[in-house]
């Protein structure tokens, strides 16, 4: 056979392939080349990890939302400097009444949309209005639930709305006095007006626009930068505000945040200098050399990892029995082996560092580091239930959602069980919203959660047990714990209140509904030439020194408003890679 | 032949009911709603927002509107993307990963179908058994190893090439060979094959036993029955290829339509399921029936249309 | 005509025989083919009697050997919760072989007889057989496999199904398209000029002469389904930890590859073996089938 010739004529074709591939490739650029950083001057890139499902802050939910929408806006205050949980934003000055529900702000007189209208208060009213009208589809109305009258307005058939709208607790008493009567005396009101949902709206466009106020050509906003680019999968590009009110002290000329999700991929990124901040580090199991680089940090964070049962079913309607389980659980493991962040493993509930006023929350009960005593009295209680070394114990489901970590703190759990009590569990591995109906069905054994704090206050974590609470799903309730919680409401001194949390997170602990396994940790990485950043790497410490001193935000927010990048810096550290 | 293509066409319009209404009730079934997340909203809240939506009406009555308005060409708004809608997502997307899947697989057909050849034609020797393992590597090394490999080597020690995302033709490369790598090496096994049977066949022994050229023999007589076998195995697989492989996407970091094949079942975003379903079944029966036409060219004798 | 019928049966039922023993010695004498038999039997013995080859469990957790690089103790290596690689490779291949097996088993089944039905048939029928293979390809795969788990509850059987369910597809294609092209040649018109049963001419003239192309693709499929599976168990369809699957095991392994590289190099081994010899005991099948091979 003349093999010859038939490879003489396919190398034509070969060539000729190729060459239609490069035309191809060649038509399909997008001009959108890597452009010299001299071109753009400062630039800030970082991994947001996912699109913000919607830029309307009054529909916005989660995390990913949380960190673009405080590029583009500002609400009454924002998150601080060097850590401080909150400070004055778009509003001058902020007054409080004796009794502390009755809050006025008073608005720059400066500040402005990026069209260069003024912000007024008239445009906070909108956005709450807005926020809480039952047709607006808002998910998150709920953090505004303590202006009086915003839950009735929120839960109010649409066609009764108007009433409710006129006993709600905001006034606009003139285009720059905003004024909020609140159901109940709330200490930490200031700090959660730092929120994305009490940010304003630009009431003319939302007005004209309706919900497609938040297009790219549509959309103006009030902070320190403007949306330039949306590109969905892939990044936000923002420009700085030539409006904003404060846009001298800002330094970055352009913030683009990048939406890849996959973590080995945004590692990647990090690694070849595509990226100046990665928000969540990959697995530092899977890659323990990690927490090596110098260029990585965690600090504490506002988030509690645990099992909770479903207290109904037997056996674990018996608190002896949901104590031992919990008492047999060895948190310094697997804090260290699995999870391996440098997370505190929890002996109590409410994680360290959770602010009470101007102090700290501190728990009055904790269970025994000695995990050898754990394990007796582990077995006393189960044996005094009825199930001595887990004889007749059934075979029990442990629920928890698609998550590489979750599956091997559920094996761990399990295997800790099985071993010192010698009881059973299966894991009951399920997608996300499957997970979540059966969560919410308490159609489960034990079930592994999570907490964040929605604000930094320990009572986001304490309303959670209350028997009327909508995230409860143990079916457990205590009329003590309930009344407590309730009295803390009303509590006007501060001191009065930590006793009351306390007293109620030893009824919690005590009865154990749920298994506190560990403290989450906001672990991040950042290149040593970002500045502003609050806990920062100096000399390569991790950022420990900040952490030692306070400087980070637990509820992990970090200010664009004053990250800069030292050039200089860049540029050694560009040469020295 | 143009009659055919027409009722095939016009064929497409019922079956795709069929997926659509198959579809809807299936996610209509799933536990779980769009809105639901790890914090529980107050039920008189819930009912609103689904109101807003229209899924506190009857199911059949939200099937009805929402085959309404797709007969008027809008697929809704995105549940999740609150201020997108699903005309726009695809509409954004779907280019992107049309570029790469075009590309990877033109990469997989042509490469693959010479190398194959080759293979066939120097059948039992080294060459063959060479290209061979490399094909069998090719088809089991999956692309979630592949892509990191190439991601890491390429990306971050070499800096030859962007590890990840997209707008300038060097984000073309990486994706591109990745996703092809796997097509490739089928694509070289069933050519092989293929090849194999084919110059086996009387009529090519025939044309050699008139004399004629061996390039002639192998380029005009059998390239076309060997062809049958991969167009077969092309058509499906470039459909799936156009609309996006999430692997690749989220190594590659490609704003692509993939995503939203599991992304938006995760997040029951059941429109946005439902545009994705409506694009991958669009394309799965043109492409269908672009193999069952190519068939009339590589074969005289196929005859689709013959009535009964 | 009758005597000339008789003869045409007879001789493809011979040619039928004939084929199946010449088949068996052709294959006999491709030494990579035997070879290929030998290695997977091993393979299948060792992980079906995982028991009696290793005294490790599969399942033991030990916090003091978490990650250990392969020794005397782990030949293997242990995984991140110190379990050990070779019990879960072992015992991983019991599920990922059987779905090798009994995928290539729906594949051969449902896909040759379906596509050969259609394109034999022609016409509307094979219009309406192929319409209901473009629904079943466009189904949103994940929804099938939620409401499965939600109807009938996770279960090993159930995972089967949902990879047997679209698993023939490509198939059914393939053999449709060559069988479309065989049908109309002269021997296929000669067998029905003679009057031989639809259902005789379909198995004995069809469907043997597009064995070769069967052969090839089913080896490309079983890879697909051995890591369809894993995507399954990790939406929560069936294997559930503890237990370990050759699919799951290499996608775990895969995001260790930098700091453990033993956790996919190991379970990436065995399937990629089993690959290979299935591969080369293919081509040897196919080139035993072949009936103009000598």
């Amino acid at each position: 056979m003349n093999i010859v010739q038939v490879l003489k004529s396919s190398r034509i074709f070969i060539l000729f392939c190729l060459s239609v591939a490069l035309t191809f490739s060649a038509c399909g650029k997008n001009g959108n080349q890597n452009n010299t950083q001299e071109d753009e001057g400062m630039v800030f890139r970082f991994l947001n990890e996912q699109d913000p499902a919607t830029l309307d802050v009054n529909k916005a939910t989660g995390v990913y939302e949380n960190r673009i929408l405080n590029i583009m806006f500002e609400g009454l205050t924002r998150y601080g400097n060097e850590g401080v949980a909150a400070e004055l934003g778009n509003a001058e000055r902020h007054e409080t009444s004796e009794d502390g529900k009755v809050h006025t702000f008073f608005l720059r007189k400066d500040a402005k949309w990026s069209d260069g209208s003024a912000v007024t208060a008239h445009d906070y009213v909108a956005s709450y209005r807005r926020i809480l009208n039952p047709t607006t589809g808002a998910q998150y109305a709920q953090m505004l639930y303590c202006i009086a009258g915003a839950a009735e307005v929120n839960q109010s058939k649409p066609d009764k709305m108007k009433l409710e709208l006129e006993k709600l607790g905001v006034k606009a008493l003139d285009d720059y006095t905003l004024e909020f009567t609140l159901k109940y005396p709330v200490p930490y009101f200031f700090e959660l007006t730092t929120h994305y949902t009490f940010f304003p709206i630009p009431r003319k466009v939302v007005e004209k626009h309706g919900d497609s106020w938040t297009s790219k050509k549509n959309i103006i906003s009030n902070g320190a930068f403007v949306l330039k680019e949306r590109v969905l999968g892939d990044k936000l590009v923002f420009e700085k505000n030539p409006h904003y009110w404060q846009k001298d002290a800002i330094k970055l000329d352009k913030v683009i945040a990048y939406t890849t999700k996959d973590h080995e991929t945004q590692y990647r990124m990090f690694q070849s200098n595509a990226v100046d901040w990665l928000c969540s580090p990959v697995s530092k199991s899977v890659y323990p050399k990690v927490k090596d680089n110098s260029e990585w940090l965690a600090a504490p964070y506002l988030g509690t990892f645990f099992f909770s049962f479903n207290t109904k079913k037997a056996p674990f309607n018996d608190p002896r029995v949901r104590r031992a389980l919990s008492l047999a659980i060895d948190r310094e493991v697997i804090a260290k082996t699995i999870t391996d962040a440098g997370e505190l493993p929890a002996y109590s509930y409410v994680p360290k560092g959770t602010a009470m006023g101007s102090g700290k929350y501190t728990p009055t009960y904790e269970f025994s580091k000695n995990y050898k005593e754990n394990i007796k009295e582990a077995k006393k209680l189960l044996a005094e239930a009825g199930f001595p070394g887990g004889k007749g114990f059934p075979v029990f489901n442990i629920l928890y959602n698609i998550n590489d970590q979750n599956k091997r703190i559920c094996l761990v759990a399990s295997n800790m069980w099985d071993r010192h009590l010698g009881i059973k569990g299966k894991l009951e591995n399920n997608e996300w919203k499957t997970y979540l109906d059966k969560l919410k069905n308490v159609n489960y054994d034990i079930a592994r959660r999570g907490w964040i704090g929605d604000y930094n206050d320990a009572y986001t974590f304490m309303e959670l047990w209350m028997s009327s609470n909508g995230n409860n799903h143990t079916h457990w309730g205590n009329a003590d714990y309930d009344d407590k919680i309730n009295k803390s409401n009303y509590e006007s001194d501060l001191k009065n209140r930590l006793v009351l949390f306390q007293s109620a997170e030893e009824i919690l602990l005590e009865e154990s509904p749920i298994i506190p396994i560990y403290f989450y940790v906001a672990d991040q990485m950042v290149k040593p030439y970002v500045r502003g950043f609050y806990p920062r790497i100096q000399n390569g410490d991790h950022g420990k020194a900040d952490i030692a001193g306070g400087k980070f935000n637990v509820t992990d927010n970090h200010p664009f408003n004053y990250i800069w990048i030292d050039q200089e810096a860049k540029k050694k550290y560009m040469q020295g890679n | 032949m143009l009659g055919y293509i027409i009722r095939r066409v016009l064929g497409m319009i019922p079956v795709l009911l069929i997926i659509i209404t198959i579809t809807f009730f299936l996610m209509r079934s799933a536990p779980g709603g769009p809105f639901d997340s790890e914090k529980t909203i107050p039920d008189e809240v819930r009912k609103n927002i689904e109101a807003k939506y229209h899924l506190d009406e009857p199911v059949y009555q939200q099937y009805l509107r929402y085959v309404w308005s797709i007969v008027q060409g809008d697929l809704g708004p995105s549940y999740k993307y609150s201020d997108r809608t699903v005309n726009s997502i695809i509409g954004e997307s779907f280019p992107v990963s049309f570029q790469i899947g075009f590309l990877a697989m033109f990469i997989a057909v042509t490469f693959g179908t010479y190398l194959g050849f080759i293979a066939a034609l120097k059948q039992n020797t080294v060459i063959d058994y060479t290209l061979m393992s490399f094909a069998i590597v090719g088809i089991s090394v999956p692309n979630m190893v592949l892509g990191p490999i190439l991601a890491v080597i390429v990306g971050v020690y070499l800096k030859w090439l962007p590890v990840a995302g997209w707008g300038s033709w060097e984000h073309y490369i990486l994706p591109v060979i990745t996703l092809s790598c796997y097509y490739l090496a089928i694509v070289a096994r069933i050519a092989r094959g293929s090849m194999l049977e084919v110059i086996r066949q009387e009529y090519i022994q025939t044309a050699r036993s008139k004399g004629l050229p061996e390039r002639v023999i192998l380029l005009r007589h059998a390239l076309k029955g060997a062809l049958l076998p991969i167009v077969s195995y092309c058509g499906p697989a470039s459909a799936f290829i156009i609309t996006g492989s999430i692997v690749i996407e989220q190594i590659f970091s490609i704003p692509g339509v993939g995503r939203y094949f599991v992304q938006g079942a995760t997040d029951r975003d059941y429109t946005l399921v439902m545009g994705t379903v409506i694009l991958v079944s669009i394309l799965v029966m043109v492409f269908n029936l672009l193999v069952d036409i190519a068939y009339c060219f590589l074969d005289p004798r196929i005859k689709l249309h013959e009535k009964k | 005509m009758k005597a000339n019928k008789q003869k045409i049966d007879e001789a493809a039922q011979e040619y039928g025989v004939s084929l199946w023993n010449d088949a068996w010695r052709r294959l006999i004498r491709n030494k990579m083919a035997v070879i290929s038999m030998i290695i997977l039997g091993i393979m299948v013995f060792a992980c079906a009697g995982a028991s009696y080859v290793t005294t490790h469990a599969y399942d033991e957790i030990h916090y003091d050997a978490i990650k250990t690089s392969p020794s005397m103790t782990y030949i293997f290596g242990t995984d991140d919760l110190g379990r050990d690689m070779f019990a879960r490779v072992l015992y991983g291949g019991q599920v990922s072989l059987k779905i090798a097996i009994l995928c290539t088993f729906i594949t051969l089944l449902i896909g040759i007889s379906y596509g050969a039905t259609a394109a034999y048939f022609g016409g509307q029928i094979d219009n309406y057989m192929m319409r209901f293979v473009d629904i079943m390809y466009s189904l949103p795969y994940m929804f099938l496999v939620i409401i499965l788990m939600v109807v009938f509850g996770k279960n090993i059987n159930l995972l089967f199904m949902a990879i047997g369910a679209v698993s023939w597809l490509t198939m059914a294609r393939i053999v449709r398209g060559q069988i479309l092209s065989l049908k109309a040649k002269e021997f296929i018109e000669a067998a029905r000029s003679y009057g031989a049963s639809n259902l005789r001419i379909i198995f004995l003239h069809l469907i043997p002469n597009t064995l070769g192309t069967v052969a090839v693709y089913t080896t490309v499929t079983i890879p697909r389904v051995i890591l369809v599976e894993s995507f399954l168990s990790f939406l929560g369809l069936g294997v559930q930890p503890p237990d370990p699957s050759w699919g799951s095991l290499c996608s775990d392994g895969a995001k260790a590859i930098e700091s453990a590289s033993w956790l996919i190099i190991f379970p990436g081994l065995a399937l990629s073996v089993t690959l290979f010899c299935m591969n080369f005991l293919g081509d040897g099948l196919r080139d035993a089938l072949d009936p103009k091979m000598k």
